[in-house]
């Protein structure tokens, strides 16, 4: 017989979408983070071509 | 990252229960619970980099990066030291990752993200995997090939040599594993100059010999947890007495190759009397670790003392000495005499 996924909760389904929420939140946040990053090396290269 | 296994890791710590949070209710108290699952989630995420093994990477490096000779622009050897930092961490999940069951069995590690639940083991190797790829790639951008390349080889030997092949399978595991932990002032030098050169060897060798008096310090008194989790660390292969001779001899080792950087002239009379004082007071605690009151098998009868008190003195010796390399470079050769007064 197939097993069947397992049913939740509405209070449960609301605790993952949130934990969802907070980490997308904390990647794009990350990845800002890393964009300002690249922006600074990059600048820096472009003044210092020689480094 | 496994949204099961969040919540119930999160109900098993006895903090936020999920479940507990209505999805009706709008008011304050879901926003407290908000601000407190987010902040345990961040934690869990930052266990994984294992932050207290950063500061002493990350120093190392940053001394690397200070004696070089040579100039980085701010920015860049911000990036540089970023990236070894970010570096050691993914090691740090990746081993997480691999090791998760001797860390559910191991007192000291059995709370750590993976085993509690909190974390998916999957979710956990693939954070490792993306930030050692992203930590190589600034490495490269920031600087130059040869700091990319030793920077991965230090990933490469921390995950594939030390973590899968060498810890379960030889007490001499964190000997050369150690090397692992030794490359971070090489890849600060190496960003610096783009070569490797005799100093950042030297540098890689009193990390080296550091490494074993220092974990097998820690191995003594956490030998019941190693042999519970079956890790071959030496005290639990060769026993507490033969432990405590290999650290007198490492550490007899450690003091001389410390004074290799005043030997070759790289460095003045403020590092050498700062090597020779520190090692002699390395080799005091060591001593005091030999001496140890102990049973027939040599099983401590003061509960550790002298080890628990090395291995607290080990992470201050390096980075004073350390500390005292920079210094010595920053202030310049200053003559004996100068020194006397």
């Amino acid at each position: 017989m197939m097993d069947l996924p397992e049913k939740i909760g509405r209070a449960e389904s609301a605790e993952i979408g949130r934990r969802r929420k907070l980490r997308n939140w904390g990647l794009l946040l990350a990845l800002l983070a890393l964009s300002g990053l690249f922006y600074a090396v990059t600048i820096v290269k472009l003044m210092k071509p020689h480094l | 990252m496994n949204d099961t296994a969040t919540t119930a890791g999160a109900a098993n710590r006895g903090e936020l229960s999920p479940l507990s949070v209505s999805s009706a209710s709008g008011s304050s108290p879901s926003v407290t619970a908000d601000v407190l699952a987010s902040e345990s989630e961040l934690r869990d995420w930052i266990t994984l980099l294992k932050p207290r093994v950063l500061s002493l990477v990350v120093f190392t490096g940053l001394i690397g990066m200070v004696v070089a000779p040579g100039h980085l622009h701010p920015v860049l050897a911000f990036a540089a030291i970023l990236s070894i930092a970010v570096a050691a961490g993914a090691a740090g999940a990746i081993n997480m990752w691999f090791d998760r069951d001797i860390d559910a069995v191991m007192h000291r590690t059995r709370n750590r993200p993976i085993p509690t639940g909190r974390i998916a083991p999957e979710a956990a190797l693939g954070y490792g995997i993306f930030l050692a790829g992203a930590s190589v790639a600034v490495m490269y951008l920031a600087t130059n090939t040869a700091a990319a390349a030793v920077l991965a080889l230090s990933i490469g030997f921390y995950v594939f040599i030390y973590t899968m092949w060498l810890k379960r399978r030889t007490p001499q595991n964190i000997v050369i594993g150690g090397a692992a932990g030794a490359f971070p002032p090489v890849i600060g030098w190496a960003a610096v100059t783009g070569s490797v050169d005799l100093v950042p060897l030297l540098m890689f060798a009193i990390v080296f010999f550091w490494t074993p008096p220092h974990f097998w310090s820690l191995a003594l008194y956490a030998n019941a947890d190693y042999r519970r989790a079956g890790v071959p660390m030496l005290p639990v292969v060769a026993g507490a007495r033969e432990t405590r001779r290999q650290i007198v001899l490492y550490t007899l080792v450690l003091v001389p190759v410390t004074l290799a950087p005043w030997l070759i002239g790289f460095s003045g009379m403020v590092y050498a009397i700062s090597a020779l004082a520190l090692g002699g007071y390395f080799l005091a605690c060591v001593w005091r670790v030999a001496r140890d009151r102990q049973d027939a098998d040599g099983v401590s009868l003061t509960n550790d003392r002298p080890a628990r008190a090395a291995f607290k003195f080990s992470i201050l010796y390096l980075f004073l000495l350390f500390g005292a390399l920079a210094l010595d470079r920053l202030i310049g050769p200053i003559p004996f005499s100068q020194l006397l007064g």
